[in-house]
């Protein structure tokens, strides 16, 4: 391999790893409540995407950056529990299938939403972060931004897995996700910890919206659905209820997208994802980590 | 000798008398034909998918790619090979998508749940992806366009009000064998692998032959209402075929009862007059009313519209008593 190709190997893997930490960062809040619920989850892009235009709303009216971020936090977080405490609890006792439908609604409702208030077609994300690219030896682009989204996946998995296994309240989460009922019976308030894990979800959701609105300055109202499938597909790949596996799982479709994209056809980027896909899981059937498996 | 009319048989000689009928009175109306056509191939749809989903309990998200199978074979042929008869391009289309089925199926090989669900979803991007990139044999994201009026040995369909009654023959045929698959030993087979997969392989039930079977059966529909489509619409595109048709589809079996015969058309038709009655308003307001409606719908009856009891349906057999 010549040098030229090197450093473009070097390239791709680089793009590769941030694009997949963008899916990894979607995919961590997906898994929180994907893993505790055992529910798919279709309105978690939406709340990612509403954040994403809550975001450009506040530095569209000269909002600093900080209080743009705590804006659409906020907003992401209230519209996380709302859509929980209406949508999901009346049916946390019917069986799978039916929530999954009453998120798919909630899906369409927030899109139709941010439709009416935003327009559907694409708007461009003000770029406030300073976004110049640092170039190394052999003509290696290394974006800042590519460095935060990283930064910030790292940080928040190694939070995310400190709240899951060392405190008592991701021992509360633990305790529910393994069982419900007996959870209630301990004298767990199972209703607050599920509200907790969803605004914590919808938090993560919101910061991820953040940063990928900054690294694709692009703003359209599927870009939740889209979010949605790459997020269950990262947190399948990975392992059901699996936190490290969401992250595994993103990454690794971030670095199959950005190589398949280079060294084979833009075209069948997708087509080559899911052979991956379901190669994967043909050889290990519960995913990378070892997830739980499920029925309907 | 006395015929017992039982609530179920009333319903369905209703629905079919009113689908009989219902386009004689419109007769002229164009639109309301073609509607009463989209809720054929979707209940049709629904039917195959309730038999993976909902009998055999397979979380199918990729019914689009098995319908979009069945409609780019029919297109193909009735555009390409001009020569062959209407019938065996039908048999090839259900064919063609059962087999594209038993492939995804044999991919699903050691999964179960939303890991195959997500090998279902992706199969059906896939074949779409092809569908949109492979420009020389489906001309892309164009899609096929001209595909002729189909003609059943020397009877020409060349109107929408005949091939509506085409499509009202296959409904009511997939309506029968459903029911029969649904009552036979296999029906029996697959609510067992539903219920619990080992249980069902203790009690001797092959369950990976059965689960290749209704993969290949719901598929078979698939592809009827596929090249249905195809000749209905006379143009055909990957934009038809999307995840967001599967994900079409699969409400419309939550909504309608999941795992019941009736349920598959309820739903069929609820979500197709939810969309359709809702035209007048602007797009995303429309979204916003459905939505709402699922959502309402769906926590009153967690169990679809089908499997609830119903009010009327205790009225029913208080009349008939």
């Amino acid at each position: 391999m010549d040098n030229t190709s090197l450093s473009h190997f070097v390239q791709v893997t680089i793009n590769g790893l941030s694009m997949g930490c963008v899916y990894a960062l979607v995919a961590v809040g997906y898994g929180m409540v994907y893993g505790i619920l055992n529910m798919i989850n279709f309105a978690h892009g939406e709340i990612y995407m509403f954040g994403a235009y809550i975001a450009y709303s506040a530095l569209v009216c000269k909002m600093g950056l900080f209080s743009s971020i705590l804006l659409s936090l906020f907003f992401c977080g209230v519209l996380g529990v709302t859509v929980e405490r209406l949508a999901y609890k009346p049916l946390r006792e019917a069986s799978r299938i039916a929530p999954a439908l009453t998120a798919m609604a909630v899906a369409l409702l927030i899109r139709s939403a941010v439709m009416i208030i935003w327009g559907s077609s694409p708007i461009m994300f003000p770029q406030v972060i300073n976004n110049k690219p640092i170039i190394l030896n052999n003509n290696i682009r290394f974006y800042p931004l590519q460095f935060s989204i990283i930064f910030v996946t790292i940080v928040i998995w190694v939070f995310s897995l400190w709240l899951f296994k060392y405190t008592k309240i991701g021992k509360a989460i633990r305790a529910v996700s393994q069982d419900r009922n007996t959870a209630w019976l301990m004298g767990i308030d199972a209703d607050k910890i599920v509200s907790i894990v969803y605004l914590y979800g919808s938090i993560l959701a919101a910061i991820a919206g953040f940063l990928i609105a900054n690294y694709y300055i692009l703003l359209f109202p599927l870009m939740g659905f889209l979010g949605t499938i790459r997020a269950w597909t990262a947190a399948v790949l990975g392992g059901i209820g699996k936190l490290s596996g969401a992250v595994i799982g993103g990454l690794l479709i971030g670095l199959v997208e950005s190589f398949a994209m280079t060294y084979i056809s833009t075209a069948y980027k997708d087509v080559i994802i899911f052979i991956v896909l379901i190669i994967i899981l043909l050889v290990m059937p519960r995913g990378l980590l070892k997830g739980r498996g499920q029925k309907v | 000798m006395k015929i017992k009319l039982s609530f179920k048989t009333f319903n369905y000689i209703i629905i079919g008398l009113v689908l009989i009928i219902a386009p004689l009175l419109f007769i002229n109306n164009y639109y309301i034909i073609y509607l009463l056509s989209m809720f054929l191939i979707y209940s049709i749809l629904c039917l195959g998918l309730n038999l993976i989903t909902g009998v055999a309990g397979q979380f199918c998200l990729g019914h689009a790619g098995f319908y979009g199978m069945g409609a780019y074979i029919a297109a193909l042929i009735a555009t390409r090979a001009v020569g062959i008869p209407y019938l065996l391009e039908l048999l090839l289309s259900a064919i063609g998508a059962g087999l594209f089925a038993v492939v995804v199926a044999y991919s699903c090989i050691r999964v179960s749940g939303d890991y195959l669900a997500i090998i279902t979803l992706a199969s059906a991007e896939m074949f779409r992806l092809t569908c949109t990139n492979w420009e020389s044999l489906t001309n892309g994201p164009m899609g096929i366009i001209g595909i002729p009026y189909p003609r059943i040995l020397s009877v020409a369909i060349n109107n929408n009000v005949k091939i509506y009654y085409l499509g009202l023959v296959y409904f009511f045929i997939s309506l029968y064998l459903c029911n029969l698959i649904l009552h036979s030993k296999y029906g029996r087979a697959f609510k067992a692998i539903r219920e619990d997969e080992i249980v069902a392989l203790s009690m001797g039930v092959p369950v990976f032959k059965y689960k290749v079977l209704v993969f290949f059966i719901g598929a078979f529909f698939a592809g009827i209402a596929g090249n249905y489509v195809a000749h209905l619409i006379m143009f055909i595109s990957p934009d038809n075929f999307t995840t967001n048709t599967s994900i079409y589809l699969i409400n419309s079996i939550i909504l309608g009862g999941i795992g019941t015969i009736s349920g598959s058309f309820i739903g069929a038709g609820l979500m197709l007059f939810l969309t359709e009655f809702l035209r007048f308003a602007p797009a995303a307001w429309r979204m916003v009313v459905m939505a709402i409606a699922i959502i309402v719908v769906m926590i009153k009856m967690p169990q679809g519209i089908a499997g609830s009891e119903l009010d009327y349906k205790k009225w029913f057999n208080k009349i008939i008593k």
